[in-house]
């Protein structure tokens, strides 16, 4: 009997897990009937193995997980019912952890409202907007997102691609960058053509007003009462030189004359001039490097650079205070030539000039290369100063940085490429005062009439003999008229007609040994190449002084 | 089991809240209906639409019907299809009510609340 009981308890128990077994597998096969299940597991020796539907959509679905938006479906309400490996990556989270959270815990609290906006309107048509995402360390992205409504079988909800902008805003910041340096180029390269440009017949006039100045100066007595007017006219001129020639250096238009130079020896040689431009309350010091390597640059062109900084740093200090020059050698590596692209690697001499003025803010410091910034008050600055310096240094091949704190001070570093040239050895020129004086023939070529008369007179009062010509055919007929030999010719060479350097290659080939000196106002001509003078041709800048000129052709001559 | 691969507690919202209903559940002055706690598995296979329905689903109903009293742990079966023999899974997904006992198996997206409450023995009001 209790053996019989414990067999019908047994097969009770056994029937009621038949049973629940039986209502699984029914619960199974409505669940397949109704759409509700979309894998299996399927177990064979090897042990349980899942097998996935893929069926139509798998394709859609890989393309959806390899997209590089983020994509993302929710309900009605916000909660997330897929979300592609992109999103995931986005928020820094596990796909589990979003699956089936609300979105909008993810939305940065300024944005909630508009989040909730878009996601109505998306519900029932289309929306887009920005709005920023927190990420699971707390950092933020900004995103686009794009809503739709979306309505597959059962599945009503809202379909939403999320653009990550932060590497676009990157790419656009990056353009912006660029778009900013080429405004900048082209500024550069359109005051380059303006300078230039006036460059040519300011010179002339401005060589005619300084060279006939001094020519009256000259010839009148210490206490004439018209030596001051003229005084006067010989500085208007001179000021108008120097701005054409700031023009010209900022615009990198400058004929440069590269020379080996010692930066120390060029800092040494201006000290007392600098001292003097200084005020007496501050106190100027130098430290320059004893092993310093030699550059190669144009030595009025440094000198400028330096003057100008040293004024620059002199204006920055409103009481007393402290300029120092210093002098180094150093390197700029690779790393650093990648992050300033306008940089080449390499070995370069540094000046640096330092103050501890009033300093400056980042919006002035962005600005203070800008030709015509300025800080000072109107009529005290040209806003020059700085521009020429960066002008002469990036014609030089060199490079420019600023460093710089409000109320502590600046410090403006200037590097110039070292040469493997080496110093040519001092010139002890005899102190005695060499002569300007001469009796060569000399053939003047120069359209403009002012200038043509005033170098005439300057050759004429030191003994020489000139031949005058206004154009290129002119002096090929004094030249075949001439009486005696040509010891040189002095030529403009920017002329209508025939230029200075296809006269001089003409008159060379009829008689090699006279000698040619260019004289010119413009800039971007025959003879300058790359900035830079053709090696062995004898040049002289307009505007000049007449003891310029007179000592220029004197040393053509005796070269 | 809990820590096995492939085994993925989701501690957001639901861990958080659980943590909370356990205080509850330790004081002795909480009303006793308050020691019922909904201890949940669902199964998935990875990011099928069906999964990620079901665990969507599943998290609504337990914020509108469990609130503080459930935790939901998410087993990916194609990270580790050898835990699919525990619950004798054969369908997914599905969802095992592992407490209160006795267990309880719902299979598919989950997506009628009727039939959720029913098979969980849920008494909407508690």
């Amino acid at each position: 009997m209790v053996e019989e009981a414990s067999l019908i308890a047994n097969l009770t128990a056994e029937n009621r897990g038949l049973e629940l077994r039986l209502a699984e597998a029914e619960a199974v096969l409505s669940a397949i009937r109704a759409g509700e299940v979309d894998a299996f597991v399927v177990s064979d020796h090897s042990g349980p193995r899942i097998h996935a539907m893929s069926g139509a959509e798998f394709p859609y679905k890989r393309l959806v997980e390899s997209m590089s938006e983020g994509a993302v479906t929710v309900s009605f309400d916000g909660i997330v019912l897929y979300c592609n490996p992109r999103l995931a990556d986005m928020l820094k989270l596990p796909i589990e952890m979003i699956s089936g959270s609300s979105l909008r815990s993810y939305v940065v609290e300024s944005d909630l409202s508009l989040f909730d906006a878009l996601l109505e309107k998306g519900r029932n048509e289309s929306s887009k907007d920005e709005i920023s995402l927190k990420t699971s360390d707390g950092a933020l992205v900004r995103v686009y997102l794009s809503m739709n409504s979306l309505e597959v079988n059962e599945v009503a909800g809202v379909s939403i691609v999320v653009t990550d902008l932060t590497e676009r805003r990157r790419a656009a910041d990056q353009l912006y960058a660029k778009e900013e340096q080429l405004r900048q180029a082209l500024k550069m390269e359109a005051i380059g053509q303006l300078a230039g440009g006036i460059a040519h017949d300011f010179n002339n006039l401005l060589t005619a007003i300084i060279g006939y100045s001094q020519m009256l100066l000259s010839g009148l007595r210490d206490d004439d009462p018209m030596r001051f007017e003229i005084s006067e006219i010989e500085r208007a001129g001179n000021r108008a030189a120097t701005l054409t020639k700031q023009l010209l250096a900022l615009s990198r238009k400058q004929v440069l004359q590269p020379e080996v130079l010692d930066l120390n020896v060029l800092v040494g040689g201006l000290e007392n001039m600098l001292h003097r431009l200084i005020r007496e309350d501050i106190c100027l010091s130098t430290h320059l490097s004893p092993v310093l390597g030699p550059v190669k640059a144009d030595r009025g062109q440094v000198e400028q650079v330096i003057v100008n900084l040293v004024v620059n740093a002199r204006d920055a200090i409103p009481n007393r205070g402290n300029l120092a020059i210093e002098t180094a050698n150093v390197t700029l590596d690779r790393v650093y030539a990648e992050e300033h692209p306008e940089v080449s690697a390499g070995q370069y001499a540094l000046l640096s000039v330092s103050d501890d003025g009033s300093g400056m803010d980042s919006k002035t410091k962005a600005l203070i290369f800008d030709p015509f910034f300025t800080t000072k008050e109107k009529g005290k600055g040209t806003g020059l100063g700085l521009s020429t310096v960066f002008g002469i240094v990036k014609q030089s091949g060199g490079h420019i940085t600023v460093h710089s704190e409000l109320g502590k001070g600046t410090t403006i570093k200037v590097f110039l490429p070292l040469t493997d040239e080496r110093l040519a050895p001092v010139e002890t020129r005899p102190l005695v005062r060499e002569s300007t004086q001469g009796s060569e023939n000399i053939l003047l070529v120069e359209d403009e009439e002012p200038v043509r008369r005033l170098v005439m007179r300057i050759l004429q009062t030191r003994g020489y003999s000139v031949v005058e010509a206004s154009d290129g055919d002119e002096a090929l007929r004094q030249y075949k008229q001439r009486q005696g030999p040509i010891h040189l010719m002095l030529t403009d060479v920017v002329m209508p007609l025939r230029s200075g350097p296809e006269l001089a290659k003409q008159l060379s080939a009829l008689d090699p040994a006279m000698k040619v000196l260019y004289m010119s106002g413009y800039t971007n001509t025959a003879i300058v190449h790359n900035g830079a003078l053709d090696p062995g041709v004898a040049y002289i800048q307009k505007p000049f002084t007449p003891d310029a000129l007179a000592k220029k052709v004197r040393d053509v001559l005796d070269a | 089991m809990k820590r096995a691969t492939g085994a993925a507690s989701l501690k957001g919202i639901g861990m958080a809240k659980q943590q909370r209903s356990k205080t509850t559940a330790n004081n002795t002055l909480a009303p006793p209906e308050e020691k019922e706690f909904w201890e949940l598995r669902l199964y998935v296979a990875g990011q099928t639409s069906k999964s990620v329905t079901a665990l969507a689903n599943l998290r609504k109903f337990c914020e509108d019907y469990l609130p503080d009293k459930y935790r939901i742990e998410v087993i990916d079966l194609l990270k580790n299809p050898q835990l699919a023999q525990g619950d004798q899974i054969l369908a997914i997904p599905t969802l095992v009510r592992k407490l209160p006992a006795p267990i309880r198996k719902l299979i598919g997206d989950l997506s009628k609340t009727d039939r959720m409450l029913v098979g969980l023995d849920v008494r909407p009001g508690i």
